[in-house]
């Protein structure tokens, strides 16, 4: 069930109503809902690995609680490692059992050795690496004792399975939501505005600019041999577009989604291409992601405390691990290897917490400077997207090679739509820049729903309605 | 909460209202003959308006490409026209045909293009049926039948209800930026007939003899026949019957190494010959002989001729034309 479908039309003003109207009265019973509803957006996609979900979030469950029943440290470090054991091992099994033994065997190879190693072809359970993550938050932070373990199963499961959140995130925290879980919820006039303002504006950035991106870059990518150097370049910079209108309006939407039920979700991303460099990317792009890694990873191995050299070798463990998470496949490696090679410099010259504060803050435009960075920056991150989008590193490469050498035999492709919905979502997002709430730059009310309408419009108007694409980072 | 409900509800009718209103111009706008563009061949044919003509071609890609119109007309002495698009199924050269008698033009003679690819345009064609070329004449029930055979499920519903919904789910072509653009087009004067465009614009010589075009991947190598193209196969049969036109079907002339592409091409090729003589229609097959068949010269890819394939197909047929 994808939130730009009709089937999500009709599940959640039904869930909306039960939730606000008829089971208002007791939070046993609207977080019962919220669990059902959830596993039941989740059967949508794939009944069969239900159960999968559902183990995980058992096995989470219970071994928060023996890791806090228990005194004893060795115990308690025995539960950690079942838990996280057995919920990497289901990763593992499902996203990167595959590539391990294909690329074993090609390893295997180079000396000689014709390997036919065994494949599962398996498909990924949708959201795995998303709930996966949610529970291993959970159960770190018991182990190192900054929550209680949750002793209602029914808390502890809308918690790791609440539907906005749980096929592509934002990856929540146990310290963050579950408190939200456990407090009675009232309707509040003001979240909900601003959770309706965010589906809007999540939906135009998914069927506007993504979806129509989409057709483009599908087009070029994979005919790249045969593309002009204007089609390949502009397929990179759509592509750009394509992934933070699929991703952000997702998490948007999700956001959107769970303020209607009185729930805040942790942001995702704050405005990334408005960037002055690389490490502010990184502070803008995938937030929950980033700060995940960096509180269960970054931090244990020394952080920035730690010598250059220790620094420069967590950024790269870290954005190695960040690449490695989003797929099985080199190409992901390589992106994140990248982005750790772009980074390095600012950690070395120690500029990498510049820029803290909205660019151009208080300004109408950015200065050239400004502007000079926030290109830069785009320019870097589009690079790298070349190897997120490729289906392999020979085509990442024959991409870049291509480049400066397309002789176009593809045919004249339109791009006037895409481009124009980007332009925009540009014009919109900067006006915005300094909130997490799109719109409320306009103050004057009549203004801004007259806006609505025209957002709408333009969604009806320039929405890729014809094959609908799922969102990107399903496939994680 | 009641008060955002009633915003929410407010928001949702202001915006079902202008849908509906830009909804309500796009059924009287797109049904409007001179906004059709000259530029898509389907179009153009059912723009077409009191014509009288000796003979027509009907068909696909294969059968619009297979005929120089001018050169034809001026061998045979008679008026001609080649209402053939590409891509097209027989669904969609039924549905074309209608709208080009409905239009008063009346035809002597229908040549039309048959081949196993017209049976099973699901597998050969880019798209099965054109579905955004006839949505504006939804409230036709010919044409909503056809229509309502490929939507998906949801859009079959959605459609029935509110039938306004189908210029925004097919936006693209029915978007205020495409009503300018028509209106733009519709200003232009047509400077060439549209059924000799392809001739003049698409087969480049120096593409001849270029073979790496003829191992393109294809959607599929087996043809999967389905009974709703042949139901509408015999259907222009019937349509020609009542409005008096002698049919007459063609193959136009492919690359020889086709068949062998194709698992069922000949089971396929008997099941069309069948449904030819239980309508007891005359059949012409391709005028070329194997060796021409089988040489890259007179060809632009496995499907279609080039200029040179062209001029020979044109000049070989015009004899049955003049009959």
């Amino acid at each position: 069930m994808l939130f730009n479908s009709f089937e999500f039309l009709l599940f959640l003003p039904i869930v909306f109503f039960l939730y606000w109207f008829i089971l208002q009265k007791k939070l046993n019973i609207q977080n019962s809902l919220l669990l059902v509803s959830s596993y039941f957006f989740y059967a949508c996609w794939d009944y069969r690995f239900l159960f999968l979900l559902l183990f995980s979030t058992f096995l989470d469950y219970f071994t928060g609680i023996k890791m806090e029943e228990s005194k004893n440290q060795s115990v308690r470090k025995r539960w950690l490692i079942i838990s996280v054991g057995i919920n990497l091992g289901f990763l593992g099994v499902f996203k990167y059992y595959d590539f391990f033994a294909t690329s074993f065997a090609g390893f295997l190879m180079n000396f000689g050795l014709n390997v036919h190693p065994t494949t599962l072809n398996i498909i990924l359970p949708v959201g795995i690496s998303f709930y996966t993550f949610h529970g291993l938050s959970y159960v770190l932070d018991i182990y190192f004792q900054r929550i209680k373990a949750e002793r209602n199963f029914v808390e502890y499961g809308v918690f790791v399975s609440f539907f906005p959140l749980l096929v592509a995130g934002p990856i929540e925290r146990a310290t963050h939501l579950l408190p939200q879980i456990k407090k009675a919820r009232t309707f509040n006039y003001g979240q909900a505005v601003q959770g309706a303002r965010l589906i809007l504006w999540g939906l135009f950035k998914k069927v506007v600019i993504a979806d129509n991106c989409a057709i483009f870059v599908d087009a070029v990518f994979p005919a790249y041999t045969d593309a002009s150097n204007s089609q390949l370049i502009l397929a990179i910079v759509l592509f750009s577009f394509q992934i933070y209108g699929d991703f952000s309006g997702y998490s948007d939407m999700a956001t959107g989604v769970a303020k209607l039920f009185g729930i805040e979700l942790l942001r995702n991303f704050n405005y990334p291409y408005f960037s002055r460099s690389i490490a502010e990317f990184w502070r803008r792009w995938h937030i929950s992601l980033s700060s995940w890694f960096k509180d269960y990873l970054y931090i244990p191995l020394g952080g920035s405390r730690v010598s250059k050299g220790k620094q420069i070798r967590n950024t790269f463990v870290i954005f190695l691990v960040s690449g490695f998470w989003h797929g099985a496949n080199w190409t992901f490696i390589f992106w994140g290897l990248l982005h750790a090679l772009f980074i390095i410099p600012s950690i070395f010259f120690a500029t990498n917490r510049q820029h803290l504060a909205t660019v151009a803050e208080g300004k109408f435009l950015p200065s050239f400077k400004e502007l000079f960075q926030m290109i830069a920056t785009f320019i870097l991150s589009s690079f790298a997207w070349i190897f997120f989008r490729a289906k392999n590193m020979e085509e990442a490469f024959g991409i870049i090679r291509t480049i400066g050498k397309g002789h176009g035999k593809i045919e004249q492709l339109s791009s006037a739509y895409p481009i124009a919905a980007v332009l925009i979502m540009l014009i919109m997002e900067w006006q915005s820049r300094q909130s997490s709430i799109p719109f409320s730059h306009i103050k004057n009310k009549w203004i801004r729903y007259v806006t609505y309408l025209i957002i709408l419009f333009l969604i009806f108007m320039m929405g890729a309605f014809i094959n609908p694409r799922s969102f990107i980072y399903f496939q994680f | 909460m009641k008060k955002f409900l009633s915003y929410i509800a407010i928001f949702f009718a202001v915006a079902a209202l202008l849908l509906f209103l830009y909804g309500q111009f796009c059924e009287k706008f797109f049904l409007e003959r001179k906004y059709f563009p000259n530029e898509s061949r389907r179009a153009w044919a059912m723009k077409q308006f009191n014509g009288q003509y000796d003979y027509a071609v009907l068909g696909s890609s294969r059968a619009e490409g297979a005929f120089d119109m001018q050169l034809l007309d001026s061998i045979t002495q008679k008026k001609g026209i080649n209402i053939s698009s590409n891509g097209s199924g027989f669904v969609d050269n039924f549905l074309v045909l209608h709208k080009f008698l409905e239009n008063k033009n009346t035809i002597k003679t229908l040549y039309l293009q048959v081949d196993n690819y017209s049976l099973d345009p699901e597998g050969n064609f880019s798209n099965a049926f054109h579905v955004f070329n006839f949505l504006p004449f939804w409230k036709d029930t010919i044409y909503q039948n056809a229509i309502l055979h490929y939507l998906p499920k949801k859009d079959q519903i959605l459609f029935k209800n509110l039938p306004w919904m189908r210029f925004y789910v097919y936006n693209k072509y029915f978007s205020p930026l495409e009503v300018s653009r028509r209106i733009l087009l519709s200003r232009k004067k047509e400077k060439k007939r549209a059924d000799q465009l392809l001739i003049s614009t698409s087969q480049k010589p120096e593409m001849l003899g270029d073979s790496s075009r003829f191992f393109f991947k294809k959607n599929s190598d087996h043809f999967s026949v389905n009974n709703f193209d042949v139901e509408y196969f015999e259907k222009i049969f019937s349509m020609a019957k009542e409005n008096n036109i002698e049919i007459v079907c063609f193959t136009a002339p492919d690359f020889s190494g086709q068949k062998s592409r194709f698992s069922n091409y000949a089971e396929t090729e008997k099941l069309l010959f069948n449904i030819l003589n239980k309508n007891k229609i005359n059949y012409y097959p391709s005028n070329f002989t194997d060796a021409e068949s089988s040489d890259l010269i007179y060809f632009k890819d496995p499907e279609h001729l080039n200029r040179y394939g062209v001029r020979l197909h044109t000049i070989r047929f015009a004899p049955l034309i003049s009959k």
